[in-house]
């Protein structure tokens, strides 16, 4: 018999709800460093955080349900199909790489990153111009290099302390 | 079982760098193209939406205008070689918050109206 796991289930809703407001924090305080629409992915912590802690599936519906949330309650409903692709490209990318076992955190997230932005950029050249968007491609690449080291480093710290914490938990 | 354990995890680890150095490459080299690509290119301020170009201005020009795509307005100002989108009717406002462009390569996007101004 399936029975549900009270405690899983209230901790990935507690999960979604920080996704959800880190989400939000991103779409109230922009950062310009003269390259438009850049953003840190914080929300991404928590997508890298489940993956490592309880697995592929459970991350991929906190990522997912924290994708149209923050889409729907904060930015236009156009913009969803950009955050949408990004983040199922960069799951899968990562899932597939925390399958091998053989890669740290941060370089997971720094992947995840590269095709989260690479996914917005195959978007944004179908619908505004393959032209313009690739004088952007190099400022995006190296934006999610370095966006991508602080989120892994941050989960890094952030999966050492809920490691001993949880194993008590449980 | 709730959490599967984690007991060590590594900050970096040997393996990574298998990765992250093709990846360091990339990118430098995508700059150096960037460079060779746009050194090039002229002062034209060019206005894309749909995957077309909607209309193209000198950036020596004086322009006040309200570009009116089908997903809603951007107002667009070119003034001494500066551009800028001084207002719009979107809901995220990144055009309005980029602020003033004036180098080649330099972009102001608006996604909800799929609408990018460049200067080539």
């Amino acid at each position: 018999m399936n029975k549900i796991n009270i405690k899983k289930l209230t901790f990935l809703a507690m999960m979604l709800c920080i996704a959800s407001v880190l989400g939000y924090l991103e779409a109230i305080i922009p950062i310009n460093i003269g390259i438009p629409g850049i953003k840190l992915g914080l929300a991404n912590i928590v997508s890298l955080i489940v993956l490592f802690s309880l697995g592929w599936k459970e991350g991929l519906i906190v990522g997912f349900l924290r994708v149209i949330l923050v889409g729907l309650l904060f930015s236009d409903l156009s913009v969803i199909i950009y955050s949408l692709t990004g983040f199922i490209l960069s799951y899968f990318t990562m899932t597939l790489l925390y399958n091998f076992k053989a890669f740290s955190v941060i370089l997971v997230s720094v992947v995840g990153a590269l095709c989260h932005n690479l996914g917005q950029f195959a978007i944004a050249s179908l619908l505004i111009g393959f032209r313009v968007m690739i004088i952007y491609l190099p400022f995006l690449l190296v934006a999610a290099l370095f966006s991508g080291l602080l989120t892994g480093f941050l989960s890094s710290i952030i999966l050492r302390k809920l490691g001993s914490i949880m194993s008590n938990f449980s | 079982m709730l959490i599967r354990t984690i007991i060590e995890v590594d900050y970096l680890k040997k393996k990574d760098l298998i990765i992250l150095i093709p990846i360091i490459a990339v990118i430098i080299l995508s700059f150096v193209l960037l460079y060779i690509y746009t050194a090039k290119n002229g002062d034209k301020v060019v206005v894309m939406s749909d995957n077309e170009i909607l209309c193209e201005y000198s950036l020596n020009d004086n322009i006040d205008e309200f570009i009116r795509t089908d997903y809603g307005f951007n107002h667009l100002v070119i003034n001494d070689g500066n551009v800028l989108v001084t207002e719009a009717d979107c809901k995220s406002q990144v055009c309005v918050n980029t602020g003033c462009i004036n180098n080649k390569g330099q972009l102001i996007v608006c996604l909800p109206h799929r609408l990018c101004i460049s200067i080539e």
